[in-house]
């Protein structure tokens, strides 16, 4: 019991000390135990003990404190220094607090990305309805064929990427989809699917289902083109089946633009994704 | 580590020294032989005791080595050895004291034979 009282004691001294001389400390105090016997004499040993932590405690933190400062101290001539300041592994305690720490910090970052809402910086949206990683925030590069025809811009192979600034604040939107835009950019994606998408079906089932919702007036009240872009791939990959199929909204207009593998462009803020078809896996040599 | 300055020399280290003075000691025996050089008076914690050691050490007044401890059944333990620099701390401040202990007398600050 004295032993474990004393050893709790000693738990309060710095790591450092504890492990120079905490055996040393614990011994003399056994022997103290030993040689000290009957009440009064055991008073006094622990009014020593005590009033000799009180005393020796600040001391030995003071010790600590210096040394900790004095460690960049001794980096010389721009050689960088490792050192660890407590050579003993930290204690249980550390772990536990340092592992609900870590819980706490992810939970908390799941928390913000959860609730972060529609964020604008650098022209770049992100929000909930967004359709795809590629918008706004990467363009895609090199060269390939440009789309043309159906009365919207085409882009130009080779030709550098060009961003425009960021709109300020309170400035009007730069792009509002009207019926006409709607009809034409339908009109531009129906042409791309019957003309790369790899199953000619489907992209005239995807064309004529892209007309009929136009039709019935089931994106008139989109003037977004995000939203825009979102309904869209909605639309075509439930008819199609294919995940991969999108049509991705960038905010900040491409003045010129290529068409790179599945990505044609379908004016300035839409880009179409079409998947390529897989390759025939390669027969074994002599099948 | 850092150095701590020992000048004055705190009186836990100095009698520290001067139980060192005779003979090689362990940690438990120095804590002895202060309280008998102080008639009781001094009783050295083991916090102090490792503290002004551990001082004693960085200031290279006194050395560690290992030793048996014939009392403890032969077991092996730290034992503290004052070196050439501790004995000459160690004399500096006595004869400070003795200094102190002269002027003390010219005043005659002391009553009684005992000094």
């Amino acid at each position: 019991m004295s032993e474990t009282f004393y050893a709790l004691l000693l738990r309060l001294y710095p790591a450092r000390f504890r492990k120079e001389y905490g055996e040393e400390a614990m011994r003399v105090f056994r022997e103290r135990l030993r040689d000290e016997r009957g009440p009064m004499a055991r008073f006094r040993l622990w009014f020593d003990l005590v009033g000799d932590a009180g005393l020796s405690l600040p001391r030995e933190y003071r010790r600590v404190a210096p040394a900790l400062a004095a460690v960049p101290a001794s980096a010389q001539s721009g050689i960088p220094l490792f050192e660890t300041l407590e050579t003993e592994l930290p204690r249980p305690g550390s772990f536990f607090f340092g592992t609900l720490m870590a819980f706490a910090a992810v939970a908390g970052l799941v928390f913000l990305l959860n609730h972060a809402g529609t964020v604008r910086q650098y022209g770049v949206r992100f929000g909930r309805y967004a359709s795809s990683p590629y918008r706004g925030a990467i363009a895609p590069q090199g060269g390939g064929a440009g789309m043309a025809g159906n009365g919207v811009s085409a882009m130009t192979p080779g030709q550098p990427i060009v961003w425009q600034p960021p709109p300020q604040p309170g400035a009007q939107p730069l792009y509002s989809l009207d019926d006409a835009e709607r009809r034409r950019i339908l009109a531009a994606v129906a042409a791309t699917l019957r003309q790369s998408y790899r199953d000619a079906e489907a992209a005239q089932r995807i064309a004529s289902a892209l007309a009929r919702n136009e039709d019935d007036g089931f994106y008139d009240v989109v003037t977004d083109g995000g939203l825009f872009g979102a309904y869209v791939s909605r639309q075509m990959q439930a008819v199609s089946g294919d995940r991969g199929l999108a049509l991705i909204y960038m905010e900040m207009p491409m003045s010129s633009a290529p068409t790179v593998g599945p990505d044609h462009w379908i004016n300035e803020h839409f880009l179409l994704r079409v998947p390529v078809a897989r390759a025939a896996p390669a027969s074994p040599p002599g099948v | 580590m850092p150095k701590k300055k020992l000048d004055p020399l705190p009186s836990a280290a100095f009698q520290i020294l001067l139980a060192l003075a005779g003979e090689d000691l362990h940690g438990y025996a120095i804590m002895r032989q202060v309280q008998d050089q102080t008639g009781g008076r001094v009783r050295l914690g083991p916090g102090t005791l490792y503290s002004s050691i551990q001082t004693l050490l960085e200031q290279k007044l006194i050395d560690e080595v290992f030793g048996e401890d014939d009392a403890a059944g032969g077991e092996r333990r730290r034992f503290y050895r004052m070196t050439t620099a501790g004995r000459k701390v160690a004399c500096s401040e006595a004869e400070r004291m003795a200094g102190l202990l002269r002027v003390a007398r010219a005043r005659r600050l002391f009553r009684g034979e005992h000094v």
